[in-house]
């Protein structure tokens, strides 16, 4: 693994996952297309007839259409629980508003004259419709298809967050594991898949006018192409894991599972924001969490013991741009102050305030810090700008407020925050492209995702929570001029968990236990 | 009255408290070209469409071949009525054949008979059958007129119902059309009623003109009993800027026979045999020919009674005519 991997091998040795999630990707795409067809122009007809339906079906559909894609995969899973189900009803929710209102406008649009010479000629309202109307509203539909398309080809790479499969496995986890050729696999046949599709509508859309009978060549088109995405996954039953795309690919991840456990049972690619929720409601039996994550608590789940130690320590401390450091020295004590305060409990804690009670970060940050004594009220210093980045979960959110709350009690900088930054890969390219100051990283983070060194290297330092920060400290430091700072305390590590009641009714408390179970079930 | 093919009684219509249609009454016999005249928004369109029930009359009785039209599904009764509106209402996605066999699909006719009678109908309205192939976008004006027609005549309806059926052409077309399909006896066996807002139009092709004014009828009668017996100020100022012209339309040589004066041969004229059932307007026309004074020899086939006329013979039969009047 240790040296760079060109686009081409990736894809040789991917060859096989590829052409699955192309074909899932397909298959949510027109099975979604399908049924939004199936209503939508159906839908679009009823309100050519009946205008003053019209505003009111034309600005629900918009309104579906405005919700954000992710926002609207999360108002899914309540409903539909995880897996394509809920995909497709988002994605046919997207495809919705431009079949409609193309089949509408396309109907209304046919010459008033034209269509008062089929009445007169003796065609029925039926035969007006099927003969005249729509055969000339057929190229505007057909736009609205072509839409639709373009649209589901792009939301469907998100489908991958609630574990319905598709390209979004390899974008997301190519994006978490800072792996350009992961992504670039994923997003190329997505970018490829929507141009293709637009240009085979467009061919048809242009066809048309003459030869009225698409029709009848789109729906079979269409049914076979959703097919791609139902039948491979029918049957298979027993225990089912969900993982996210970064731990898909990580070596102190799944591949270490199998490597080490030789664990081997269904898996679903599902994104953590809806992980641990599908794993309280049943829909999952185990998951890949964070070892701090405060629904641990909330959910009432439970981690399984790393008997066979695969996954390296993850202490937390804030990395800081060298140059920052030499410029400001004062951020370094500042910094330190939450050395040794916050162990994996309390963070566990902490984290729960936020996912489960829903407390702004800022105000958890704030209670905790007054509890430590170590609260002072900003002094609103103009000296200069820090720019703190944070991932996008709530314990970098609560460590990002501490540390926006101690500069500007402690000095008289002032504090940017960039919160909210897609994964490690994001966050890191922000600091060296000088965007952001510092962020708190992880240790294994910083040895697996970004110095990525040959197998020996880690096997030498693994497990050994001390030699892996010297060894991240030093490598950061002449790389890429960033400073890790003391650890804070905690122990952010990936672990395995399940739903507790199930560990004590399957006796599962280790991997290799469940490893044992699923073996022999 | 000869057999009456459509009659309206006492109709009325009326769009959002405006009544666009006034109590009305009339009725088309068979064979007649009978013209739905006046200016737009006269209430002439929404007549004829209430005909086919393209519009339902809001009062009043309409009767078809003396049957109420409400006593049928309206789409059965328009399968009987040809209809013929401006060209641009051919079916774009059709070609010109698919266009015209229209109504035959609808009845259901066999695709033999459909094209036997779709051949005959292209032949007498001197269309190509290459153009069958083709769509209506790359038809010329006229042609698209003839498809239009042929669309209507195909199922051999014995009423035809037109509005502006040569609106969309240029006036050179139009009147090369208008006298094509004068002379089609496709066209002179049905009983037509026709919208025109064309006073000439209307004079050259009715048997009858019935002229409308803001939805009320003003006159009801023969081209020539508008001209010389006006019902009133409207009709008669309605024609009065192209009084003369319409009278040397409508009036034929017969009707001015008695004042007509012979005139004695001379040698230095030039001699054309004439029918007496042609216009004053046209008789006019071939007296002044190529530029030289012609005496034109007329034959009255009833009495085999002969006069020869001059140009300045005609205009004092007229004046004669129209003082008797």
């Amino acid at each position: 693994m240790g040296e760079t991997q060109t686009f081409w091998s990736f894809i040789q040795e991917q060859a096989g996952k590829l052409l699955e999630q192309t074909l899932q990707h397909i298959g949510l795409t027109f099975i979604s297309l399908l049924i939004a067809i199936l209503i939508g122009v159906p839908l679009g007809i009823l309100i050519s007839r009946r205008t003053k339906l019209a505003g009111t079906v034309l600005g629900i559909a918009g309104v579906m259409q405005t919700i954000p894609s992710i926002a609207l995969l999360g108002f899914m899973i309540p409903l539909f629980g995880i897996g394509p189900k809920p995909a497709i009803v988002a994605l046919f929710l997207y495809a919705l508003l431009p079949i409609i209102r193309n089949t509408y406008t396309g109907i209304i649009n046919v010459d008033k004259h034209i269509k008062e010479a089929a009445t007169g000629l003796g065609m029925s309202d039926r035969q007006t419709l099927f003969k005249v109307e729509m055969p000339l509203a057929m190229p505007v539909i057909l736009a609205g298809i072509r839409i639709a398309t373009v649209i589901n080809v792009g939301v469907a790479t998100l489908a991958a967050y609630i574990a319905a499969g598709g390209l979004g496995e390899f974008i997301f986890g190519g994006i978490s594991l800072n792996n350009t050729n992961m992504i670039l696999a994923g997003a190329i046949p997505a970018a490829l898949l929507a141009l293709l599709f637009d240009f085979l509508l467009s061919r048809l859309q242009h066809t048309t006018l003459k030869k009225g009978r698409v029709v009848f060549v789109m729906l079979p088109l269409i049914l076979l192409l959703s097919a791609f995405y139902v039948l491979p996954s029918l049957g298979a039953s027993g225990l089912l894991a969900g993982f996210t795309p970064e731990f898909m690919g990580r070596q102190d991840g799944y591949l270490g599972l199998k490597k080490t456990y030789g664990l081997h049972m269904r898996i679903v690619v599902i994104s953590d924001a809806v992980m641990y929720k599908a794993a309280q409601e049943k829909h999952l039996d185990v998951i890949s969490g964070y070892g701090t994550d405060g629904r641990i608590k909330a959910f009432d789940l439970v981690t399984l013991t790393d008997d066979k130690k695969i996954f390296p320590p993850y202490y937390c401390a804030p990395i800081v741009r060298k140059q920052t450091l030499e410029q400001y020295p004062e951020l370094k004590n500042i910094l330190e102050l939450l050395t040794g305060r916050i162990n994996d409990s309390v963070m566990t804690a902490l984290n729960y305030k936020a996912d489960y009670l829903h407390l702004p970060p800022e105000q958890i940050a704030r209670d905790f810090l007054t509890a430590q004594g170590l609260y002072k009220p900003p002094r609103n210093g103009k000296k200069a700008t820090i720019r703190i980045g944070s991932k996008i979960f709530a314990e970098q959110y609560i460590l990002a407020s501490m540390y926006t709350q101690l500069i500007k009690g402690y000095s008289d900088l002032d504090v940017q925050t960039k919160t909210g930054l897609g994964g490690t890969k994001i966050c890191f390219d922000a600091m060296t492209n000088d965007q952001i100051d510092l962020y708190p990283e992880y240790t294994g983070t910083g040895l697996l995702v970004i110095l990525q060194p040959a197998a020996n290297k880690i096997d030498s330092l693994n497990q050994d929570k001390d030699a892996v920060y010297d060894f991240v400290q030093k490598e950061f430091q002449q790389r890429y001029q960033i400073s890790w700072l003391q650890p804070i305390g905690f122990n952010n590590t990936y672990a395995l968990m399940m739903r507790k009641e199930q560990t004590n009714a399957l006796n599962i408390h280790s991997i290799t236990d469940l490893v044992h179970y699923v073996d022999t079930n | 009255m000869s057999n009456t093919v459509v009659s309206l009684q006492q109709v009325t219509k009326v769009f959002e408290n405006r009544p666009a249609v006034n109590n009305i009454s009339f009725t088309v016999s068979a064979g007649e070209t009978f013209i739905l005249l006046g200016t737009s928004g006269c209430g002439k369109t929404t007549t004829l469409k209430m005909i086919n029930r393209l519009t339902e009359a809001t009062e009043g009785t309409i009767l078809v071949n003396g049957k109420n039209i409400l006593e049928q599904p309206a789409t059965i009764l328009r399968r009987n009525i040809g209809y013929v509106v401006q060209h641009n209402t051919l079916f774009p996605h059709y070609s010109v054949a698919e266009n015209i066999a229209v109504v035959p699909n609808l009845l259901l006719w066999d695709k033999e008979k459909t094209n036997a009678r779709i051949n005959k109908l292209i032949d007498k309205l001197h269309l190509s059958p290459n153009l069958l192939g083709v769509y209506p976008g790359q038809l010329s004006g006229g042609e698209a007129q003839r498809v239009n027609l042929a669309r209507a005549l195909v199922a051999d309806p014995p009423i035809l119902l037109m509005d502006e059926p040569f609106g969309a052409l240029d006036t050179i077309t139009r009147s090369a059309i208008r006298k094509e399909f004068a002379q089609l006896d496709e066209l002179k066996r049905k009983t037509i009623v026709m919208v025109t807002h064309d006073v000439q139009e209307a004079f050259e092709m009715g048997s009858r003109i019935c002229l409308m004014d803001k939805g009320r009828i003003m006159q009801t009668g023969k081209p020539a009993e508008l001209l010389f017996h006006p019902a009133n100020d409207f009709v008669r100022d309605f024609f009065s800027e192209s009084w003369l012209q319409l009278c040397f339309m409508v009036l034929k040589l017969t009707d001015v026979w008695p004042f007509l004066l012979n005139e004695p041969a001379s040698e230095y004229a030039n001699y054309e045999e004439v029918s007496p059932a042609i216009t004053l307007s046209k008789a006019m026309q071939l007296t002044k020919e190529k530029n030289e004074k012609k005496t034109l020899l007329v034959v009255n086939d009833n009495t085999t009674d002969k006069k020869t006329i001059t140009g300045e013979g005609i205009l004092y039969a007229f004046s004669e005519y129209q003082r008797n009047q």
